[in-house]
């Protein structure tokens, strides 16, 4: 089974009980600390999928970083609950999962704009009244740089994308000179 | 057993009392004839006695022809003559049909042997003609098979020929075709190595000579050209979203 249908069962279970108990911002927000701590830390992504360590030193390694981000214990058994069925590794999926849930139980949508070169203030402001405009609903702009687009903006919004990076121009280009049967 | 007719009974009882009587009187005969042999190997000596006593004896000669003479010593000729008579009028009446039928089936034999001998000879004959005739067309036949094997032998020749050559062109297009796409893939290898290599240093280029001043006029272009369009974006909520029905359970 994909490992992002698996999340979302995950983050929807979350979700629920976060509602129930009036933190699904704590929460959404908690679990994102966690998924930055796995992406960010090889050491902790090892230890918790090396089988050869004890399923009792991964659950203690849980809730040393659980006490130390100050996480509810939901969100700990959350995480605890991965490891014991050993889909930790869905742990970045469920915190992007959580986030877009809580966004359209808002009503948000969430922009991810990804920009050479960090823009000014008043761009983004621009950006989002102008996606705003183009979707009627209320945006919120996740800002990122990635200099291999070379320069331009990128916007991704659920599942579209709006490109207008030089790198994806040059790619164009690119295809455009190609033959057909190259 | 076949019946006889009466007069064939007595036919034969006659030649068989015939037999018998001629049996009879050769047995009768047989002491008497005998006797004067005897009696010449006993006398020699008497008569040479009566010789040298008075010269007296009786002169020995062949006995008198015996015509009809019943009860002589030997039997009277008109006997053997009408045995004679009697046997062979015996043996006509009851040999003539079977003597006939037989030499008529050995002549119908005869004939059909003659007949089937015909005509194997007209057989034999008509063979020979045969014989004779493609004899005489072997040589014409071996000719006209000579030449049949020729011919033949040209047309296999000339279809192998026309095979060999219609497999060479298709051999040489085929090497054409191959050379062609090798042609083709070896331009496209070409071309696309030559505008990979022109797209990577443009990039390079790009990368080092794009601006802050080229990046916000970028940016402002891109937001011009999103508001420019006016390009409505409907998205959907996330699947599986609260509220939402979602395939599955929780695991």
């Amino acid at each position: 089974m994909s490992l992002s249908i698996v999340a979302r069962r995950y983050a929807r279970a979350v979700m629920e009980l976060g509602i129930e108990l009036g933190q699904v911002d704590a929460i959404v927000d908690e679990v994102g600390s966690f998924a930055a701590a796995w992406e960010a830390s090889p050491e902790l992504r090892n230890a918790i999928e090396n089988p050869l360590v004890s399923h009792a030193a991964k659950k203690s390694v849980v809730e040393e970083l659980a006490s130390r981000l100050g996480v509810s214990p939901t969100t700990r058994h959350t995480v605890l609950l991965l490891v014991d069925r050993r889909r930790a590794k869905a742990l970045p999926h469920v915190a992007q999962a959580l986030r877009e849930f809580a966004d359209a139980r808002k009503g948000l949508l969430r922009a991810e704009v990804t920009t050479a070169a960090p823009l000014s203030e008043v761009y983004y402001a621009r950006l989002q009244v102008q996606l705003e405009a183009m979707t009627g609903k209320k945006v919120v702009v996740d800002r990122r740089t990635d200099p291999e687009l070379i320069a331009g903006v990128v916007t991704r919004i659920g599942d579209r994308i709006l490109d207008g990076s030089l790198r994806t121009r040059l790619q164009s280009l690119r295809d455009a000179l190609m033959p057909a049967d190259a | 057993m076949k019946r006889r007719s009466p007069a064939k009974r007595v036919a034969l009882a006659l030649m068989m009392a015939v037999t018998a009587w001629s049996v009879w009187t050769w047995v009768q005969s047989r002491p008497a004839a005998a006797a004067p042999a005897e009696k010449a190997a006993a006398e020699p000596a008497k008569g040479e006695h009566a010789k040298a006593e008075g010269g007296e004896g009786e002169e020995s000669g062949p006995a008198p022809f015996n015509l009809t003479k019943f009860g002589d010593e030997t039997p009277p000729f008109i006997a053997m003559l009408i045995n004679f008579g009697i046997l062979a009028a015996g043996y006509y009446f009851l040999g003539r049909k079977p003597v006939a039928a037989g030499l008529q089936a050995r002549r119908d034999t005869i004939s059909k042997d003659i007949e089937e001998a015909q005509r194997m000879k007209v057989e034999a004959e008509a063979r020979a003609k045969t014989y004779q005739s493609k004899l005489e067309k072997l040589e014409e036949e071996l000719a006209a098979a000579r030449e049949s094997l020729v011919r033949a032998g040209e047309a296999e020749g000339e279809r192998i020929v026309r095979e060999a050559e219609t497999k060479a062109e298709r051999m040489r297009k085929d090497a054409e075709f191959l050379v062609q796409q090798e042609l083709k893939q070896l331009r496209g290898e070409l071309l696309r190595g030559t505008v990979d290599a022109a797209i990577a240093a443009a990039e390079e280029l790009l990368k080092k000579r794009v601006t802050s001043a080229d990046q916000e006029r970028l940016a402002e272009d891109y937001l011009a050209d999103l508001g420019g369009k006016h390009r409505a974006i409907s998205v959907e909520a996330p699947r599986g979203a609260i509220g939402e029905p979602d395939r599955g359970s929780a695991p």
